[in-house]
């Protein structure tokens, strides 16, 4: 049965997924990749949880969800996420100009 | 007009003229004078005096740089500005002088005061406090300047305003045409304020303001000649710009003191009130019990003994001779020194009823024992000023020890009102002789280069003779009275140690007194035995002075000789004390204890005219033989206080900073910088944790996160439900 909780594991699933991506992946467009995956497993609890709620009460009788705030959520998320591309992107074109690797386990630049 | 119907309640006009006067001199006609100098080009071409008023630094006759004058071209007249400088200061302080006399006639009531018989009751009793100023309040403190005035106030006034006042005429003389010559006034202007303000002070805080400025003026006036580069060929006189430092610092050790003592009293009575210390200050009631109040007063004592130059703090007044001799008059013998006296005297119901005993004795043992000290090395000193100068502490000793000695503080102070215009008269002469031979190319201020000057400076020498008269102790001049005053209360109240001591002094000031007269005066083959005129051992000719400085001289004469009669039937002292004098007079003249005082003082000068004047007693045959010549050279080295005092600062002092230096080095220092290089360690460890890779940082952060969710879980009870 498909229902909310089915949603939300999906999500978690993703997150994980994306984030270890993020963790261990070497390739910087890898990572951008992975990054790009935990956001979309953020898009997908914030759809479910928002479609969940429509037309739902609280216990004081105010509407939960009823403004369709998580999908106003993920259509912002998307958006910031194509432009954090944009830039993460012209980033790793620039260190790879700079040092000629996308290799993060060369990249220490952040150190002491 | 209220300023004359009561003056009294106007008593901070007489403090308020000087300082008016220095205002309108310092930011006036000083600028004016030091604006039409014609002398830019002239200090262009000659460097060594293009340091302002510096113009008798580069001197090399010493004579020059000691008799206050300038360069031969200068010399001559004194510029109109600078002496409109010396008019104002001068007119002011007549005004002063006046003013104070009127305020003392109120006191007396005198021409139809007073107006106000219940004012004039209180104040010959206790005197009355005008509230001036509040200057600041903070919790407890309460930071008034307030006025107190009553019959010691107006002794003090009188005295400070008109010796002054003499010395701001006998100046326009001896610094005519100084380069210095407007400095110089506002310098004295600023003196006579302090002197006026300390003296008027109701508490402790007015007073310690007047006090330090007062020290801070006489730092000005005996540095003088502050640009003097080189010490004055004879080495017996004193460098001006270390005598003014040493002048400064070491009345500033006993300020220390006097300090802690102000905050003893302060802090278990709560008051810096004079009144109130005097009059209501019980022991044990306010946390000050009896050896806590002996030990203030003893503080405070120590203050005085640094201003009023009493061994172990004597050394700085015969260095400050290198001022000018008007402002050794002013300030070292007749006005700033007294300052300690009066404090003592400000404070003597708190001495005498409030503390124990002890602080008593020890005012009368140090000023006793001072009183011998430095009559014992005035018998040796060449220099003119030197002998005043010692001569000065002795009878400032003398002054503490007729306090310590007597019920009530007119003893001590009616010496001290005597002492300033009979110092002040020698001083002046002493200037006079200084200003008569310093055209010569000599040693201008050196006993071995004058005599017989009686010839050429009669008016000095019959004045400088009352002087000598009168503090040597001979009826009827004033000394005679207020020494003889002090000597039978020593004797009748059985202070017999300090009676003998004191007694020997007079010899020995009548001997050293008569040997400055006769070495500088008179002489082989003088009139009168040697007394009068006699054998010039310098050069040149001497030649009186001006009126201007003579007349002054002639002026302190006057009370020189009369004001002894003051104490006739205990007037001073009923007047100074409210009539509280409960020892009936005693005719000075019918009393054998006179008798030896004043034969004493009489084999005093016959032993100075045999050794001096007549000359049958030669000298040698005291200072040459095996037990006199190391004493003589003791004495001629001042007992070699000054080489201990440097010896002891060498080593003793800066031995101890040294140690505190290291001290402070390797243990203060090395703590502090172990510390700091202890955390930069760490830090060099710890900072190898920043890799740079970006992805432990991440990793870094969502360990953390989930750390915290599942502390948020755990405590939130998800795991345990």
């Amino acid at each position: 049965m498909v229902n909310l909780n089915s949603f939300l594991i999906l999500g978690a699933l993703m997150f994980a997924i994306g984030l270890f991506g993020a963790l261990s992946k070497r390739n910087a467009v890898a990572i951008l990749m992975s990054i790009e995956i935990m956001l979309n497993a953020v898009n997908i609890t914030m759809v479910a949880f928002a479609s969940a709620f429509i037309g739902k009460s609280d216990a004081v009788g105010i509407p939960v969800g009823s403004r369709l705030t998580g999908q106003i959520f993920a259509v912002f998320i998307i958006t910031v996420a194509a432009a954090e591309a944009a830039v993460a992107l012209a980033i790793i074109i620039g260190i790879y100009r700079r040092i000629s690797t996308v290799d993060v386990g060369e990249i220490n630049l952040m150190k002491w | 007009m209220d300023i004359f119907s009561n003056p009294v309640q106007y008593a901070w006009i007489v403090a308020a003229l000087p300082l008016a006067a220095m205002i309108v001199n310092f930011f006036g006609f000083r600028m004016l004078d030091v604006l039409t100098r014609p002398t830019e080009a002239a200090e262009q071409a000659n460097p060594d005096a293009a340091h302002g008023d510096s113009h008798d630094a580069a001197v090399t006759h010493d004579e020059e740089a000691h008799g206050g004058h300038g360069d031969d071209e200068h010399r001559d007249r004194t510029p109109f500005w600078a002496s409109v400088v010396g008019w104002i200061a001068f007119g002011a302080l007549v005004l002063a002088f006046a003013y104070s006399c009127v305020i003392g006639a109120q006191f007396l009531g005198w021409f139809g005061y007073p107006s106000n018989q219940h004012l004039l009751n209180e104040l010959q009793s206790k005197g009355v406090t005008f509230h001036i100023y509040n200057w600041f309040n903070f919790g407890p403190l309460v930071y008034n300047i307030d006025f107190h005035v009553d019959a010691l106030t107006v002794v003090m006034l009188v005295v400070v305003t008109a010796v002054s006042m003499l010395v701001h005429l006998y100046s326009m003389g001896y610094m005519a045409g100084d380069r210095g010559y407007s400095r110089f006034f506002i310098e004295l202007s600023l003196f006579t304020f302090s002197m006026l303000l300390l003296v008027l002070g109701a508490n402790f805080l007015t007073l310690f303001i007047g006090w330090e400025l007062v020290g801070l003026s006489s730092y000005l006036l005996i540095g003088y000649f502050f640009s003097q580069q080189q010490p004055p060929v004879d080495s017996e006189v004193p460098w001006a710009p270390p005598a003014q430092v040493k002048a400064f610092v070491t009345t500033r050790l006993g300020d220390f003191g006097f300090l802690i003592g102000i905050l003893l009293l302060w802090v278990t009575t709560g008051t810096f009130n004079f009144t109130d210390l005097n009059f209501n200050t019980k022991t044990s009631a306010t946390g000050l019990t009896v050896a806590l109040a002996t030990t203030a007063m003893i503080l405070v004592f120590c203050g005085a003994v640094g201003k009023s130059a009493q061994f172990p703090l004597h050394v700085w007044l015969p260095d400050a001779m290198a001022g000018p001799t008007p402002v050794s008059a002013l300030i070292h013998a007749a006005t700033m020194v007294a300052a300690g006296v009066y404090l003592v005297a400000r404070l003597f119901p708190l001495y005498a009823t409030v503390a124990g005993p002890e602080s008593l004795q020890v005012v009368g043992y140090v000023g006793t024992f001072t009183a011998i000290f430095a009559a014992t090395i005035a018998l040796t000193q060449t220099d003119i000023k030197g002998v005043l100068a010692y001569s000065t502490i002795s009878q400032l000793g003398y002054m503490f020890a007729g306090l310590a000695v007597a019920e009530t503080n007119y003893v001590g102070i009616f010496h001290l009102f005597t002492h300033a215009f009979f110092k002040a008269l020698l001083f002046l002469g002493a200037g006079s002789v200084i200003h008569a031979l310093h055209d010569n190319g000599i040693g201008a201020q050196n006993l071995r280069n004058m005599g017989g000057l009686a010839r050429w400076l009669p008016i000095t020498a019959f004045t400088m003779l009352m002087a000598n008269l009168a503090i040597s102790g001979i009826p009827p001049f004033s000394g005679f009275f207020s020494k003889d005053l002090i000597l039978a209360t020593a004797y009748e109240r059985g202070y017999l140690p300090i009676y003998y001591i004191l007694l020997f002094t007079a010899f020995l000031t009548a001997f050293y007194m008569f040997r400055l007269f006769f070495l500088a005066f008179g002489g082989r083959g003088g009139a009168l035995g040697g007394l009068w005129g006699g054998e010039y051992r310098g050069v040149g000719q001497p030649h009186e002075s001006p009126l201007v400085m003579t007349l002054p001289l002639m002026l302190l004469a006057i009370p020189t000789i009369f004001a002894g009669w003051l104490a006739w039937n205990n007037a001073f002292g009923e007047f100074l004390t409210g009539g509280e004098i409960t020892t009936p007079f005693v005719n000075p003249f019918g009393e054998p204890l006179t008798l030896v005082s004043t034969v004493v003082a009489l084999v005093g000068i016959a032993l100075a005219w045999a050794m001096y004047g007549l000359r049958i007693l030669p000298v040698n045959a005291f200072t040459a033989n095996p037990i006199g010549a190391p004493i003589y050279q003791l004495l001629k080295h001042h007992y070699y206080i000054d080489e201990l005092y440097a010896f002891i600062i060498k080593y003793v002092v800066m031995g101890l900073s040294q140690g505190a230096y290291l001290f402070d080095k390797y243990i203060i220092d090395g703590f502090v910088n172990g510390l700091a290089r202890f955390v930069r360690g760490l830090g060099s460890l710890t900072r190898r944790s920043e890799s740079g890779f970006v992805q432990n940082y991440g990793a870094v952060l969502f360990g953390g996160a989930l750390l915290l969710v599942i502390a948020v879980f755990f405590a939130a009870g998800v795991f345990t439900r």
